[in-house]
C-alpha cells in the first residue's frame, strides 16, 4: 500500500466520484486497494491489458480482449479505467449505459455498427466452434437481422441494437460484473 | 479507441437521429417509467449540449437535472471530470438563492446516496448469493434471491404479528392486570362449552411429543393457537387494549400488507417489459447478445454455459423447423393432433379429480377418527400419528407423483419444448394450490356439516360441535401439520435421496444404472412451487395460528442454508439455463394467486361462519366482524359516518365503475400503440429503401 497521506483519497475525491460514477463509495476503495502496488500512488499506477484481463472476474470471459480495449487507454488501465469499467459493470448502472457499452465491446471491427462479421465472432465466441455448423450460423445470423434490423441495411445500429436490448429483461442481469 | 471521441470518429451517431425511433411508444410512456428514465439518446443529448458553452442564465432546476446525467454518460472519466468542472464554474456564478437551492439539493443528493449505499450493504446473505451466482449463474441464483425476499417478508410479518397480538397479551398475563371479559355467557347452550383438550389421566412422555407434531393436546392452551387468546378488553393506565380487535386487525393488515409488498415487487420486475410493442420478444437477439452471463468465473461453469447456450439455440432453430413442419400439415393430420390434445387434457382432468378425492377422503376419515373417543387407533401412537397426518401425507404424495405423470404425458401434444416446460408448471401449480383448497373445503363441510346448519350436528351451536369443539384450532392444527410435515419431507428427500444419489454415482461410476440416472440437477421452477406452497400455506394459516410467521420464517432459514449445501455438494450445473427474470414474473403472480386463495377461508370465516362459543377471542359474538363494527359504533360521529360511507354500496359501485373505465382506456390506448408500432416500423423500412 502507498505511504504517506498523499497516497489516501480525499474526501472531496471521493465524493466527486460518487457523483460521477454509479458504484458504491465502499467499493472504490476495495478497487483502490487493489489497484496499488508498493512504493506508487494511485494516481499514477497503471495496468496493462493482460494484467487486467488475468483478473478472476475477466479471466473466463470470451470477450475479456474486448472489455479490456474498449475500457483501457492506450492498452493501459489507469485507476480511473478501472473505476469507469467498474461502474459500467456494476449492478446500479442504468440499463442505456450498459447497452451503449455492450454494443462498444460487441462491435469488433469497429466501424459503429454490428454487421454480420461481428455477429458471426460473437455466435462463435459464446459457443464452442466444433459445435455448430456453418448453414446454422448463417441462419441463427439472418434470424437475428430479422428481429433487429429495422431499417433493414444488413448492420445494427446502437439505436437498433438499443431498441432490442431494451426489451430483454435479463440483459441488465447478466451484464453484471463484481469488481 | 476511445468512447470519448465518440462525436469524431467513425460512430455514426447520426443514424440513430432518425425520428421514427423518437416517435416510438416508448418514449410516449416516459410519463409512466419514473422520473429517472431518459428518452432515445437523451444522454447524447446531454453530452452535445454538454460539450458546447453552457448559458450562463440557466435556472438552476436544468442544471440539477444535468447533474445527474453525469453518472449516465458513456464517457470516460477524464471527459466527466472536465464537464463537472464546467458546471462546477457556471455554479461559481449563481449568487444566493440560487447558490442554496443547489448547495441543499446536493446534500439531499450526497444523503439519499449513503442511504441506499449502507443499505445495500446490509443485505443479507449477500457474499453466498454471489457466490451462488458465480458458480451456477443467475437462473438459479434467482431462487435463492425469491428465498430471501419470502424471509424478509415473513419476518417482518412475525414482528408485526408478535407486537400486536403476543407480546400484549404474555405482557398482560404476567402483570395480572384487570380482565373485563365482553361476552354474554347467559345464551349460551351448555353442551357447546365442552371443550377440555388437556390429556386426562396418566400421560406418558411420548404423549407430549405426538401433542408437539400434531399440535394437539398441551399445545392447544399455548399462544400457538387461537383458542388460547381470550375475549376480553384490557385496562391498562388510562388506555383499554381490545385484544379481540387487535388480533382481527393485526391479520387483516398482514394479508393486506403483504399484498402490497408482492405486488410491489412484480411490478418492479415487470417494468422492464412495460411497453408492450408488437409482441415479439426477439429471442434469437436475446440469446445471442443478453445470453452470456458476465459474473460467471468459474471455468468448467463457462464451459457449461457455452453448451446450454448452443443447446438452447439448436432448440430455437428446431422449434422453427417443427413449426414450419407443422404448417405445413393437412387437415386430417392436424385434426388428429387436436383429438389427442383434448384427450391428454381430459386424462389430465380426471387424474386431478382422482387426487381432490384421495384427498377428500383422507381428511374426513383423519378427522373423524380422531375426533372420536373410543377411536381404534388411541393408544397406538404411531398409528395415530400417521392418521393424524393423512391429510399432509396425500397431498404430498400427490405433489411428488403426478407433477411427473404431467411431463410425461405431455410429450404427447407436441407442443415446442418451451410450451410444455410452461404447460407442465401450469399444471403443477394448479394442482398444488387446488389441494390446498380441497382440504379446506372438506374441513369445511365437516364443520358446518355440509352447509347444512340445521342437520343433527350443527342446530345447537351453529357448528359441527362433536367432531370441532373449537374449530378455529382445528384448521390451525391442519395448516400446522402441513407446516411441519413440509418441512419434515424436505428434510428427509435431501438426506435420504439426494446426498446417497451423489455418493452412489460418483462411487460406482461404471454402473450403467446409475449413470443414467445422474447426479442431481437443480431445477428451479419445481422448488418455487414448492415456496410458494409454504407460503399460501401460512397465509391460510395466520387467522387460526397467529404464531405462523415465526414459524415460517424459521423454516425457511433453514431451507435456505439447506438447500445451499445440497446445491454445493450434490448437484451439477444443469444443461439447460433458467431464465431468470421472465420466470421471476410468473413465479410473483403464483404467490399473488396463492394469496388469493388464502384470503377466502380467512374472509369467509370472519363474515360468514360463528365463532366458536368455548374459545378464543371471539366467544360468544354473532361472527368475528362484529368486534370492528362495535368499536366503530363507539367512534365519535364523523368518523363513524365516514367510515359507514365508504363501507356502503354507494361508494362501491361508482369506485369499481371507475376503476373499468380505466382499465378499457389502459388496454385501448396499448391496442393503439402496438399498431402505431407496426406503422412506423413499415414507414422505416420505406424510408430506408428509398
Amino acid at each position: 500500500m502507498g505511504q504517506g497521506s498523499s497516497e489516501s483519497m480525499k474526501t472531496e475525491e471521493l465524493e466527486e466520484y460518487q457523483v460521477l460514477l454509479c458504484f458504491p463509495l465502499s467499493r472504490i476503495h476495495d478497487t483502490f486497494k487493489n489497484m496499488c502496488s508498493p512504493g506508487e500512488g494511485y494516481r499514477e499506477a497503471k495496468m496493462t491489458s493482460e494484467q487486467v484481463c488475468s483478473w478472476p472476474q475477466l479471466k473466463v470471459n470470451p470477450f475479456r480482449d474486448r472489455i479490456c480495449h474498449v475500457f483501457s487507454t492506450d492498452d493501459y488501465f489507469t485507476f480511473e479505467d478501472i473505476l469507469g469499467m467498474a461502474s459500467v459493470f456494476s449492478e446500479k448502472a442504468c440499463p442505456w449505459l450498459k447497452i451503449e457499452y455492450a454494443f462498444f465491446i460487441y462491435d469488433f471491427n469497429e466501424n459503429g455498427f454490428i454487421d454480420e462479421e461481428d455477429l458471426q465472432i460473437i455466435i462463435r465466441r459464446l459457443l464452442n466452434s466444433d459445435d455448430i455448423k456453418e448453414e446454422e450460423l448463417i441462419s441463427l445470423m439472418n434470424h437475428v437481422l430479422d428481429e433487429a434490423d429495422l431499417d433493414n441495411d444488413g448492420m445494427l445500429s446502437l439505436a437498433e441494437f438499443e431498441h432490442v436490448m431494451t426489451k430483454s429483461p435479463d440483459f441488465v442481469l447478466s451484464f453484471q460484473i463484481h469488481f | 479507441m476511445e468512447p470519448s471521441a465518440a462525436g469524431t470518429n467513425g460512430f455514426s451517431w447520426g443514424s440513430r437521429g432518425t425520428p421514427s425511433l423518437l416517435e416510438l411508444p416508448s418514449n410516449q410512456t416516459l410519463r409512466f417509467r419514473g422520473n429517472r428514465a431518459l428518452t432515445w439518446g437523451a444522454a447524447l443529448e446531454g453530452l452535445e449540449s454538454a460539450t458546447g458553452t453552457v448559458p450562463q442564465d440557466q435556472p438552476t432546476k436544468d442544471l440539477e437535472e444535468e447533474e445527474r446525467p453525469l453518472k449516465e454518460l458513456p464517457l470516460c472519466l477524464a471527459e466527466k471530470h472536465r464537464l463537472r468542472h464546467q458546471q462546477e464554474q457556471v455554479k461559481g456564478q449563481l449568487r444566493g438563492r440560487g447558490l442554496w437551492h443547489t448547495g441543499k439539493g446536493r446534500a439531499l443528493r450526497r444523503f439519499q446516496s449513503r442511504m441506499r449505499d449502507m443499505l445495500s450493504q446490509a443485505e443479507v446473505w449477500r457474499g453466498a448469493l454471489r457466490n451462488i451466482e458465480g458458480h451456477f449463474g443467475t437462473g438459479i441464483q434467482s431462487y435463492f434471491n425469491f428465498l430471501r425476499f419470502l424471509v424478509l417478508m415473513n419476518f417482518v410479518a412475525a414482528l408485526l404479528v408478535a407486537g400486536f397480538v403476543v407480546v400484549p397479551n404474555i405482557v398482560f398475563e404476567e402483570l395480572r392486570l384487570n380482565w373485563m371479559g365482553d361476552s354474554q355467557e347467559s345464551a349460551v347452550n351448555a353442551s357447546c362449552l365442552h371443550y377440555n383438550p388437556n390429556p386426562q389421566g396418566l400421560v406418558s412422555y411420548f404423549t407430549y411429543i405426538m401433542d408437539l407434531l400434531s399440535g394437539k393436546g398441551f399445545m392447544e392452551l399455548t399462544y400457538l393457537f387461537y383458542g388460547y387468546y381470550k375475549n376480553s378488553v384490557v385496562d391498562f393506565v388510562g388506555f383499554s387494549y381490545n385484544i379481540p380487535l387487535a388480533y382481527l386487525l393485526t391479520t387483516l393488515f398482514y394479508l393486506f400488507f403483504c399484498l402490497l409488498w408482492v405486488v410491489r415487487r412484480s411490478v418492479q420486475r415487470l417494468r422492464h417489459s412495460l411497453v408492450t410493442e408488437d409482441g415479439s420478444l426477439g429471442t434469437y437477439s436475446e440469446k445471442i447478445f443478453a445470453g452470456w452471463d458476465f459474473g460467471l468465473t468459474q471455468r468448467q461453469v463457462v464451459e457449461l454455459r457455452k453448451k446450454s447456450i448452443c443447446y438452447e439455440l439448436k432448440l430455437e432453430l428446431e422449434e422453427e423447423a417443427l413449426k414450419q413442419h407443422q404448417a405445413a400439415q393437412t387437415t386430417r393430420q392436424r385434426a388428429s393432433l387436436y383429438a389427442v390434445r383434448g384427450l391428454v387434457n381430459a386424462l389430465v382432468l380426471v387424474l386431478l379429480g382422482a387426487a381432490f378425492y384421495c384427498i377428500y377422503r383422507a381428511t374426513e376419515y383423519s378427522q373423524s377418527l380422531l375426533g372420536q373417543d373410543d377411536s381404534p387407533v388411541k393408544g397406538f401412537y404411531f398409528l395415530e400419528l400417521l392418521v393424524a397426518y393423512l391429510p399432509s401425507i396425500v397431498i404430498t404424495a400427490a405433489n411428488l407423483i403426478f407433477p411427473m405423470i404431467f411431463g410425461v404425458i405431455v410429450g404427447l401434444e407436441k407442443y415446442p419444448l418451451s410450451m410444455e416446460i410452461k404447460l407442465t408448471l401450469l399444471r403443477s401449480v394448479f394442482l398444488r394450490l387446488a389441494s390446498l383448497a380441497v382440504l379446506l373445503i372438506s374441513l369445511w363441510s365437516q364443520i358446518t356439516c355440509n352447509g347444512d346448519l340445521q342437520s343433527w350436528g350443527c342446530e345447537t351451536c351453529g357448528y359441527n360441535v362433536h367432531i370441532h369443539p373449537c374449530w378455529e384450532t382445528s384448521v390451525g392444527q391442519e395448516m400446522y401439520k402441513l407446516l411441519v410435515f413440509d418441512w419434515v419431507t424436505l428434510l428427509l428427500v435431501t438426506l435420504l435421496v439426494e446426498f446417497p444419489r451423489k455418493m452412489l454415482v460418483t462411487q460406482f461410476p461404471s454402473c450403467s444404472l446409475f449413470r443414467l440416472w445422474g447426479q442431481q440437477e437443480f431445477l428451479v421452477p419445481s422448488n418455487v412451487l414448492d415456496l410458494v406452497y409454504g407460503q399460501t400455506v401460512c397465509w391460510t394459516g395466520v387467522l387460526f395460528c397467529p404464531l405462523l410467521p415465526v414459524l415460517n420464517t424459521l423454516k425457511y432459514i433453514a431451507i435456505f442454508y439447506l438447500k445451499k449445501l445440497t446445491l454445493f455438494t450434490n448437484c451439477r450445473p444443469s444443461d439447460r439455463t433458467f431464465r431468470a427474470s421472465s420466470a421471476n414474473f410468473f413465479f410473483l403472480l403464483v404467490l399473488l394467486l396463492g394469496l388469493m386463495l388464502a384470503c377466502v377461508p380467512a374472509l369467509y370465516s370472519i363474515f360468514v361462519l360463528p365463532p366458536s362459543k368455548v374459545c378464543g377471542p371471539f366467544r360468544g359474538e354473532l361472527n368475528m366482524w362484529s368486534a370492528v363494527s362495535i368499536a366503530v359504533s363507539k367512534l365519535p360521529d364523523i368518523t363513524r359516518d365516514f367510515l359507514y360511507f365508504i363501507g356502503s354500496l354507494g361508494f362501491a359501485v361508482p369506485l369499481f365503475l371507475l376503476l373499468s373505465i380505466l382499465m378499457f382506456y389502459l388496454m385501448a390506448l396499448a391496442s393503439s400503440c402496438s399498431q402505431m408500432v407496426m406503422d412506423l416500423k413499415s414507414q422505416l423500412q420505406l424510408v430506408s429503401d428509398a
